[in-house]
């Protein structure tokens, strides 16, 4: 890994959760396996310190624990984890869209906790659903447990959440080691009526009441399947997690729809997306293309209010099979170039753009005829293609006529290599990440001194509100003075601009990192 | 080999007229590294703002704050402080959530649990020394019921003698404190009686 993502591995985790654990992730990063004794002897931190931090660690779902041959149990981290943290607004936002705000609260606790019983994530839902409508005044029924306990069954459904990976134990009874998943389909398992017990510890009634459901179901079951989900059922409810492989896809396509919409027209993106949800439950996720779809199948799947005639449907189709025939692979790929693309048009202008396509469509070209193709005169086409060539945009090719490689006898050609060219913006993307995100501590921590005293009047005012005493509250607001007031909002735009950066940044690590891991090779455990 | 180690010697192995350099021109040198902050060609596009973006931006600065909040945060314990603040105690309480959190030790590897472990060790002792004790308190007590008669006789005694005997007891508590607490002043207490002695002995000539 290098040193620009740990860096940015760094940031994330001391902003997420504080210096320690900080320290000890960005150990782990640094060092793959490792039993706890090292860690404590090799960070010199306190033992107690070190154990609460993995303990946050595994909890998040950063670090994975195994037994190793000596019989140590070894902590890796996982750095890929890390850095999702900059996509939760993403994930919430996602669900919000996809099943509404009940989902969104579910996926945002889970993403909180990192792991949670299903009950624990929806009592806690509720609790802030009523509390939402109360504070609002409408007069809208309480929202019931069983309703959103069905939102939860659905989210697991479409594969947005999942079972945590259970836990070895030794004969002890210690746990040692995660389980390696052999069937990814038993994370999606849907959620029985234990999972959706109060708490752990919760009340003996409400535990009692909701095992009767699936002992009933076990004495109607037979064979292996009854006797795993008594053993189930005995254990209590089992954690639950986000899938943000899931999500993952759900961006990908989403990407895809909207870059064909982009570049063709919005019913070509509409057929897309007929495709793209057709292909969902067949195609193996890591598969560089979808599965195969015969014309009448994606005809028939189109909704119905869309009006679309076969004939139209099957121009946009040709239309489409031109600019991408492996379908996955292509339309990222085509995602990626034109990332690349903003990125050269952003740092040499609209002219080394125009020789930077000529290189795409070409492959291989030589000095002379990029000037050509790009109507551009020799020597700002020379300097521009220098240029990129020292920041290693272009590549160079040398093809000698003799062996002695003779200047005067050899064959310069230039080319792009994508997925070299797509691994350095990426470089070049997490350091900027990591440079906004100190960027924007720092910003933070300059004016401490303002921003608690906001807090704090803040804090002051609301609690007036609820006694409602108009005359003091005035009072009270005129203690931030106007020039402070005009800090503020200065401070508060400027985070404001840097985190919207944070985002689209991700949005580009998304996109680099889909088409790297697809080009590649498949990615790794993404059917989770 | 050999026309490739001559050329070398010409300086650059590229064709310099082809890369747009005149034949006498030099090639300038770089001897600095480059600026840390080089300047802008081209300014950057303002950011793109939609309702959807600020929604997250709002989503982010508020799962933020209550990671900042939540129990996995973990924060050093107080350090040690130079000197007592007023402020202190208002300090305190704003972050002790790690420790009000229990992890579902099912689910964690159980050596991160050790505190625990050894309160267990502990606690698995003390019933060893209880029965112990129980035992001793039997015994004890046939003890003291058996030495009760021999005291009360005994302080019978004592009373008689001190009755008796005042003066020769404090006689007995001054050889006391001599044994043992003034021997060390009596070691080292120098009337200078002996001062001027070690002088007479150095006269005796020199030592070889």
């Amino acid at each position: 890994m290098s040193r620009v993502k740990l860096e940015l591995c760094e940031q994330t985790l001391k902003e997420c959760y504080g210096d320690i654990v900080a320290t000890i992730g960005m150990y782990l990063l640094q060092n793959k396996t490792t039993p706890l004794n090292m860690i404590v002897q090799r960070t010199k931190m306190d033992p107690k310190q070190v154990r609460q931090a993995l303990c946050s660690l595994i909890q998040q779902n950063i670090v994975s624990f195994y037994r190793s041959t000596s019989g140590f149990v070894e902590y890796t981290a996982l750095p890929d984890a890390v850095l999702w943290r900059l996509r939760y607004p993403k994930y919430i936002h996602c669900a919000k869209t996809l099943f509404g705000d009940a989902a969104e609260l579910l996926v945002e606790e889970l993403l909180l906790q990192g792991r949670c019983t299903l009950g624990e994530a929806v009592t806690k839902t509720v609790k802030k659903l009523n509390e939402s409508l109360a504070a609002s005044g409408s007069s809208v029924p309480e929202i019931s447990h069983s309703l959103i306990r069905d939102k939860a069954s659905n989210l697991v459904r479409a594969r947005l959440l999942r079972r945590c990976e259970d836990v070895i134990k030794d004969k002890d009874g210690k746990v040692v080691s995660m389980t390696e998943i052999v069937h990814p389909e038993l994370l999606f398992d849907p959620p029985r009526g234990h999972d959706f017990a109060e708490t752990v510890s919760g009340s003996k009634r409400s535990a009692a009441q909701n095992s009767e459901i699936p002992l009933k179901r076990i004495k109607l079951e037979t064979g292996d399947a009854a006797s795993t989900m008594e053993s189930e059922a005995e254990r209590g409810p089992s954690y639950w997690c986000v899938n943000v492989h899931q999500f993952h896809h759900h961006f990908r396509d989403q990407a895809i729809i909207a870059a064909v919409a982009r570049i063709i027209d919005q019913k070509a993106s509409e057929v897309m997306r007929t495709m793209l949800r057709l292909s969902e439950t067949k195609t193996i996720p890591t598969d560089p293309s979808s599965a195969d779809l015969s014309f009448t199948e994606i005809y028939n799947a189109i909704p119905k209010d869309k009006i679309m005639t076969r004939n139209v449907v099957d121009q946009y189709l040709k239309c489409l099979s031109q600019n991408c025939c492996d379908f996955v692979t292509k339309a990222v790929e085509a995602l990626s170039i034109s990332e690349i693309e903003t990125v050269v048009l952003e740092r040499f202008g609209s002219k080394a753009l125009r020789m930077y396509r000529v290189l795409l469509a070409e492959k291989q070209v030589e000095q002379k005829q990029v000037e050509e193709k790009a109507m551009l005169p020799p020597k700002e086409a020379k300097e521009l293609l220098y240029k990129m060539f020292a920041e290693n945009f272009v590549t160079l090719t040398e093809l000698s006529k003799a062996p002695d490689h003779a200047p005067a006898r050899t064959f310069y050609f230039f080319n792009v290599n994508l997925l070299q060219v797509s691994r350095m913006i990426l470089e070049k993307c997490y350091k900027a990440a990591a440079n906004v995100m100190i960027r924007r501590q720092k910003c933070i921590l300059e004016n401490k001194r303002l921003l608690d005293k906001q807090e704090r009047v803040e804090a002051i005012i609301s609690s007036l509100d609820a006694e409602s005493a108009a005359a003091q509250k005035e009072e009270i607001e005129q203690m931030v003075t106007p020039s402070e007031r005009k800090q503020l909002k200065k401070v508060e735009d400027a985070s404001k601009m840097l985190e919207t950066s944070e985002l689209l940044l991700d949005h580009t690590i998304f996109i680099l990192e889909t088409y790297i891991s697809y080009t590649l090779k498949p990615l790794p455990l993404s059917k989770k | 080999m050999a026309g490739r180690g001559r050329g070398r010697g010409r300086g650059l192995s590229i064709n310099i007229e082809a890369l747009g350099l005149g034949r006498g021109e030099v090639v300038p040198s770089i001897a600095q590294p480059p600026p840390l902050f080089p300047p802008l060609r081209f300014r950057p596009l303002p950011l793109t703002r939609s309702s959807e973006l600020d929604y997250m931006v709002a989503l982010r600065q508020e799962l933020r704050y209550s990671l900042h909040k939540s129990p996995y945060y973990v924060n050093a314990p107080n350090k040690a402080k130079d000197i007592e603040r007023y402020s202190d105690k208002y300090m305190l309480g704003a972050n002790d959530g790690a420790q009000r959190w229990e992890p579902d030790w099912n689910m964690f590897p159980s050596e991160l649990q050790e505190r625990k472990k050894k309160k267990a060790k502990s606690s698995s002792v003390k019933p060893n020394l209880k029965a112990a004790r129980k035992m001793k308190v039997q015994d004890v007590s046939k003890l003291l019921e058996q030495a009760e008669p021999e005291e009360a006789e005994e302080g019978i005694k004592k009373e008689k003698n001190q009755d008796e005997d005042d003066e020769e007891d404090e006689e007995e508590y001054d050889e006391e404190d001599l044994e043992e607490e003034t021997d060390y002043n009596l070691a080292y207490f120098d009337n200078g009686e002996g001062y001027g002695d070690e002088d007479e002995d150095d006269d005796e000539g020199p030592t070889y």
